[in-house]
């Protein structure tokens, strides 16, 4: 520090002393005061020592280790997401042991545990931070209007099996509960572009902030691509959406948070083949919308309480005209003589034509770690409303109301033996009640190695459609002509489960081996059959078009074993396999009236479904992964077909680099290096695909 | 599930800290004198000021032979500022709180000052202004950074590499990092972010390279808004943090060690009993509090494969290890 020039040395010497304290004392706060942007004034004090901290980690959140799990569960994160290559959410899935994802159409994706899936595979509950995602309507789950991004989700947690006391009705097969990233650990602006085959165009901008106590992310994106390539007349499959989505944290106080989310997506969907007839290639545009609150508050003792709302709304639009010789393949002289109409006369079409409303609120506890016994008990109640002409033939809303409460018990008999019971019961004003228990045991070897044994029964009650619908054509002067099909006072189906496990940790916590047996049975499955008691309004054409009614019948029976193996030697250097072998045997029947009863012998669901991802990084930034898949033949039910056991390969390289603080990454994705192969349907190809990604972000 | 070890494996027996520290003060400080007067200066009437001079003044009474309870002034700063008379009329001066140590410093005391209730960076950068180490003496807020590797040792002993994070403030504990690496069968691993911008990448950074990781204080880096990012990152990655107070095993820290003010009051009582009445005293050199205590997520512990201990055998446990050295 310069002292002030003077002529008297002894001024100089008294002024120094006076001033050097203060100097000093300023240089101080000066430096305390600059240190950082934006902390001028900043006064480090006894606060940080003593105040609260936002408990983030509360109950609710805190995970069993995975030997102390009573359901098997496959956690994908983040780094196997990005090492994946995926494009689209769904194929994730297929990462997981024993699960089936297929493509109906470019822009309607079809997953399944356990096969038996037709397009709209309805039995796995499916989660964005505990809310269900599911149609009201069609009961499925529309994976292209998750309305979150895949750059949004910090992690998968899927549970193969049966869950419904803590996963809620429809966790029938099981229950993929997909966690979006926290906003504040994205704060700041982020972009990402793909290109590449289909006309891949997808872009996405990403923005995190903080607004006095409240975190959040607004998400923009938009995305379009043509559909797959069929091996006849291009089908008109492909997509066109733009979506917003917002998620934001809030911590008025440290034991209090509040997260809401919200978002919105609306594009147009190509229309693609249907069962029985061909439609003109014409676009649905389809828009859908959820706004979700939960308010947890952590409680004394690692307790909490947590209660949360949302709606989801889905919008459907499905219009077309085509001439009624095309759309059922006749010449035009035979529908005039059957139908009675007028020479080359149109009628109007589009099946996914409807409205669904969902709102649900739910209350959970989940109490004091304490002693032998933690309890997670709650209630919930939900609403589902449809409304479809075509689908329910009515113009007005459908509603059901059904109530829920569910508990679950851990109790730790000893060091070594954890029980585990939990029971769902659930009430419809359309469908009664019914209950859903599980119980488990886990036996632990050492902390490292546990083997489980579990039992359970979960019901599916049907969808709001499955139990009211009525697909009624009519022409143009108001006549019906063709009933295609028709709810028959179908019940709830029910899986039983039995399962064995074992889950272990080797090699220093670099391997983790899960395996499980198990034997599995539907009955009463809610499926369509043709009834040929029921008359057409033309009865001429019954005999063309039996009416196919929703009831329930027959059962599935599903027996095998599930692997997966993962070692992790760095985040993004593991190398991970998983295998299911399933052998299967079902009845049911083909036609009512007369029965006609089908055994099957042959496997509808694939015998092996296998994955395995590796990935390793390299110098400079590179990243490489590749992924081989591997399904055996497979029959899809509804409008599928038999589908040939296929291979497929996927690669991927990376390169990540850091400029000026600002990171950036761009991939080269390959999916399915080899052969074509056939997805779902016989038209439908999936060929090789190359796609370019960038990613960069600004903080 | 690690199996809690019995603290008889690890004490050796030997003297308590208490003791030791004892010895320390009779062999260097300077004899008993009648009172003149201590004067507390609390930043305010705040119950964790009000609770630290509660059992402050009550170990006074009960260390010191009925005629010669030494006489104690105190000042409330949210009521009335302290002037240099004040300190003019006491032998020693005891400041309660970061904004009282500033102002008790900035009036450049002649009086020995044992600063209470503050951080020791705040300390370190008050010491420097005003006038020799001897006269002046501080019960820092932070805990030695081998107190949290013990427990951390206790509840995760396969845990092999430690991640700790300093900042700014938090930089001048580097001797004391490098004074543990020598003493520890663990691998330290530190990673320096400059400013709270860059606690996420600094943070990445060592998540992927450590099985656990210590908390340090350091504010303009770690606080209360991101501490959270930090533990949720941490548990994201299946990593124990250990903090250092008990809000961050209330928000999901597997455990802390920390000092509360009645333990901190206790040391300074048993200080000043030593010192008080002779305005020639000097203190002990400023450290970390003696007196500690420990606390366990119970349900992030477990999840993580922790080991499960009560917390008062923690205390016992760690403080024999410390014992032992």
């Amino acid at each position: 520090m310069t002292l002030p020039h003077s002529q008297s040395v002894s001024l100089k010497r008294a002024i120094a002393l006076l001033l050097l304290p203060m100097a000093v004392t300023s240089h101080t706060a000066l430096a305390a005061a600059t240190r950082g942007p934006g902390t001028i004034a900043l006064q480090e004090n006894e606060e940080d020592f003593t105040g609260d901290i936002d408990t983030v980690i509360s109950a609710t959140r805190i995970r069993q280790p995975l030997t102390e799990s009573p359901s098997s569960v496959t956690i994908i994160d983040r780094d196997t997401i990005v090492a994946s290559g995926a494009i689209e959410i769904a194929d994730v899935l297929r990462l997981v042991p024993g699960i089936q994802v297929s493509y109906p159409q470019g822009n309607q994706i079809a997953v399944t545990y356990h096969g038996f899936g037709d397009a709209f595979p309805r039995s796995m509950q499916v989660l964005v931070d505990g809310r269900s995602i599911y149609q009201p309507s069609f009961a499925d789950v529309d994976w292209v209007f998750l309305g979150i991004e895949l750059e949004d989700i910090e992690r998968i947690e899927i549970i193969r099996g049966p869950n419904s006391p803590l996963y809620g009705s429809n966790a029938v097969s099981g229950v993929i509960n997909i966690i979006t990233r926290m906003p504040w650990q994205d704060r700041g602006t982020a972009a990402r572009i793909t290109t590449g085959d289909l006309n891949t165009r997808h872009g996405m901008v990403r923005h995190g902030g903080k607004q006095g106590a409240l975190d959040y992310r607004v998400t923009l994106n938009y995305q379009e691509s043509t559909g797959l390539e069929g091996d006849s007349e291009s089908t008109n499959d492909g997509r066109q959406l733009r979506g917003a989505s917002f998620r934001g944290l809030w911590n008025p106080r440290p034991s209090d948070e509040f997260d809401i989310q919200l978002g919105y997506t609306a594009g147009d969907l190509g229309g693609g083949a249907e069962a029985r007839n061909n439609p003109p290639a014409h676009d649905k545009q389809v828009s859908s919308d959820y706004e979700f609150i939960s308010w947890r508050r952590a409680l004394r003792d690692e307790a909490d309480i947590r209660w949360q709302f949302y709606h989801n709304g889905y919008d459907s639009n499905d219009h077309y005209r085509q001439l009624l010789s095309d759309a059922y393949g006749q010449p035009d002289a035979v529908i005039q003589a059957l139908l009675g109409t007028a020479p080359n006369e149109s009628a109007n079409f589009g099946l996914f034509d409807y409205q669904g409303q969902r709102y649900d609120s739910e209350l959970q506890y989940t109490s004091p770690q304490k002693g032998r016994l933690r309890t997670v008990a709650g209630a919930g109640i939900r609403l589902n409303r449809l409304e479809s002409e075509v689908l329910t033939n009515r113009t007005d809303w459908i509603d059901e109301l059904s109530e829920r409460i569910f508990v679950n018990l851990g109790y730790r008999a000893s060091d070594r033996l954890l029980l585990n019971f939990g029971a769902m019961a659930e009430n419809s004003d359309q469908f009664g009640a019914y209950l859903s228990p599980r119980i488990d045991a886990n036996w632990l070897f050492d902390p490292e190695h546990s083997a489980r044994l579990s039992y359970a029964r979960a019901k599916r009650n049907p969808s709001l459609l499955e139990s009211r619908f009525n697909n009624v054509y009519e022409l143009d002067n108001g006549t019906p002509y063709l009933i295609d099909f028709v709810a028959k006072d179908p019940g709830p189906e029910t899986l039983t489960s039995i399962e064995l496990g074992y889950t272990g940790y080797w090699l220093k916590r670099r391997l983790l081996l899960d395996a499980k047996l198990f034997h599995e049975q539907t009955d009463d499955r809610i499926r369509f059959v043709n009834d040929l008691s029921l008359q057409q309004p033309f009865p001429a054409i019954t005999s063309l078009f039996p009416v196919r009614v929703l009831l329930n019948d027959g059962f599935v029976r599903v027996i095998g074993g599930e692997l997966q193996l993962k070692y992790q030697a760095g985040p993004r250097d593991f190398i991970s396999a998983q295998v299911s072998k399933l052998e299967t045997d079902a009845s049911w029947r083909l036609q009512l009236n007369p029965d006609v009863v089908t055994v099957w012998n042959e496997s509808i669901a694939p015998v092996y479904t296998t994955s395995v991802l590796a990935s390793k990084t390299l110098p400079d930034g590179f990243e490489v992964s590749a992924a081989w898949y591997y399904v055996s033949n497979m029959i899809w039910l509804g409008d599928g077909d038999r589908i040939k056991g296929y291979n497929r390969t996927d690669v991927r390289l990376a390169r990540r680099w850091k400029s000026a603080g600002t990171g950036m990454m761009l991939e080269a994705i390959v999916q399915n290096i080899g052969d074509d192969y056939i997805t779902f349907r016989d038209e439908n190809l999936f060929e090789t695909r190359a796609y370019l990604r960038f990613t960069i972000d600004f903080r | 599930m690690a199996a809690c070890p019995n603290k008889d494996e690890t004490a050796r027996g030997g003297c308590l800290a208490t003791g030791c520290l004892g010895l320390l003060l009779l062999l260097t400080c300077l004899q008993y004198a009648q009172a003149a007067g201590i004067l507390v200066v609390a930043s305010s009437g705040a119950d964790l000021y009000s609770r630290f001079i509660v059992t402050f003044t009550e170990s006074l009474t009960t260390g010191s032979p009925a005629s010669d309870t030494p006489k104690v002034t105190v000042i409330y700063l949210d009521e009335r500022e302290v002037t240099g008379d004040d300190l003019a009329a006491s032998s020693v001066a005891v400041t309660v709180g970061t904004h009282a140590a500033r102002s008790v410093s900035a009036l450049d005391p002649d009086i020995p000052v044992l600063y209470t209730i503050i951080p020791e960076s705040v300390y370190r950068a008050l010491a420097s202004s005003t006038g020799t180490c001897t006269r002046q003496s501080a019960i820092f807020l932070d805990q030695p950074l081998a107190r949290q590797a013990a427990l951390a040792q206790v509840l995760f002993p396969a845990a092999m590499r430690y991640g700790l994070l300093l900042g700014p403030t938090s930089s001048e504990r580097q001797p004391e990092i490098d004074a543990l690496r020598k003493v520890i069968d663990r691998k330290l691993v530190v990673n320096s972010a400059g400013y709270e911008a860059d606690i996420a990448k600094a943070t990445n950074g060592l998540l992927y390279r450590v099985d656990l990781l210590l908390a340090v204080n350091d504010p303009l880096v770690l606080n209360r808004e991101n501490a959270k990012w930090l533990l949720y990152s941490a548990y994201q990655r299946r990593l124990p943090v250990i903090g250092f107070s008990r809000a961050y095993v209330n928000a999901g820290a597997a455990g802390a060690v920390f000092s509360e003010p009645e333990q901190m009051a206790r040391q300074a009582a048993e200080i000043l009993l030593h010192v008080n009445g002779k305005a020639a005293a000097c203190l002990p050199a400023a450290g970390f509090p003696v007196y500690f205590s420990v606390a366990i997520n119970q349900s992030v512990c477990s999840s993580l494969g922790g080991a499960i201990c009560s917390e008062d055998t923690l205390v016992e446990v760690i403080t024999g290890m410390e014992d032992h050295e």
